[in-house]
């Protein structure tokens, strides 16, 4: 795996506990399908939440959450209606969220952005 | 650094009217996201140069904030609240706040530059300019204009809700800040819509 993969792994990680602790479910992790992939699958409090992970090292200079293009979050939407189409079952509100971790040599720190797009 | 090119090649079409818009405030935890639209005259004066807010030190932004206002052919400036990011999300409120401040533009403009990946809804030509803050005068001098007066918004509330630090991070998620959101739960103007994990 090379370092950026590398990266991204331990980013979604850290993002799936995050997320845990919050009280989210984890249903599914990289989500693939030929379109491309949703980061985490979650439920919590009625939403079926699909989760894009940005991970960084620290001081990179746009926020994460706000790096995420016009043609990604399509993409996006696109798999997440995949996924509900491929889970019948789950009668929730779909959400798209964006959790961007930073990694510093000593400090980490991880954001949350509800609804996202 | 950021000059006319791009206007330029507008002005060369017959556009007349060409309005920068550009946000400040999209990634605090914190506080409205200010939007401003600018349209400058053809010519600027050399002295005053224009750059995007964030490589301008905070003495020489309000330095160009009276200049731009004085100078522009047309300025708007808008902040969308905490309540509303929360209640449509953070893209859709800023891209709310940016067709208002374009909306709101007199002379109205007949030509946009946004800067960012994404454009608003509206009935005029339009461009989306990644980056645009570094390279086209009119976003420069809408970035200073929002960063300015979303600074300004930010002091007030730090006198109205002390403890949080907001004067000095201005909502952004900092370590310090964040070690004052877990001390003292969420102010009233937080976006709920924004969580972060507690420093360890």
């Amino acid at each position: 795996m090379n370092a950026k993969a590398e990266l991204g792994r331990r980013g979604e990680g850290l993002a799936a506990r995050f997320l845990e602790r919050q009280g989210y479910a984890i249903r599914a992790r990289n989500f693939r399908r030929a379109r491309g992939e949703i980061d985490l699958v979650a439920t919590h409090d009625g939403y079926l939440v699909f989760v894009e992970v940005k991970t960084r090292t620290a001081g990179a200079p746009l926020h994460p959450s706000l790096s995420v293009t016009a043609r990604k979050r399509e993409k996006l939407r696109q798999l997440g209606a995949l996924y509900c189409a491929e889970h019948p079952e789950l009668a929730l509100q779909p959400r798209f969220d964006v959790v961007s971790v930073e990694l510093g040599g000593h400090t980490r720190s991880i954001e949350h952005l509800i609804n996202a797009f | 650094m950021p000059d006319f090119r791009l206007e330029r090649e507008l002005w060369a079409q017959g556009y007349r009217l060409v309005a920068g818009v550009d946000e400040a405030g999209r990634g605090p935890l914190a506080g409205p996201v200010v939007v401003a639209a600018v349209v400058l005259p053809p010519e600027w004066p050399p002295e005053l140069r224009l750059n995007d807010s964030k490589k301008l030190a905070p003495a020489q932004r309000e330095r160009l904030f009276p200049e731009i206002r004085r100078r522009a052919i047309a300025w708007r400036i808008t902040a969308v609240m905490p309540a509303e990011i929360d209640r449509v999300n953070i893209l859709r409120a800023t891209l709310a706040g940016m067709a208002r401040a374009i909306a709101s533009l007199r002379p109205a403009p007949d030509c946009v530059l946004v800067d960012g990946n994404t454009l608003p809804r509206l009935a005029l030509p339009a461009r989306a300019v990644v980056a645009g803050d570094a390279r086209s005068n009119s976003i420069a001098a809408a970035s200073i204009l929002a960063k300015v007066v979303r600074d300004r918004i930010m002091g007030a509330y730090a006198r109205r809700y002390p403890g949080w630090g907001f004067e000095r991070h201005k909502g952004y998620g900092t370590e310090a800040h964040r070690e004052a959101l877990a001390r003292l739960g969420a102010s009233p103007i937080h976006r709920r819509s924004f969580r972060v994990r507690a420093p360890a």
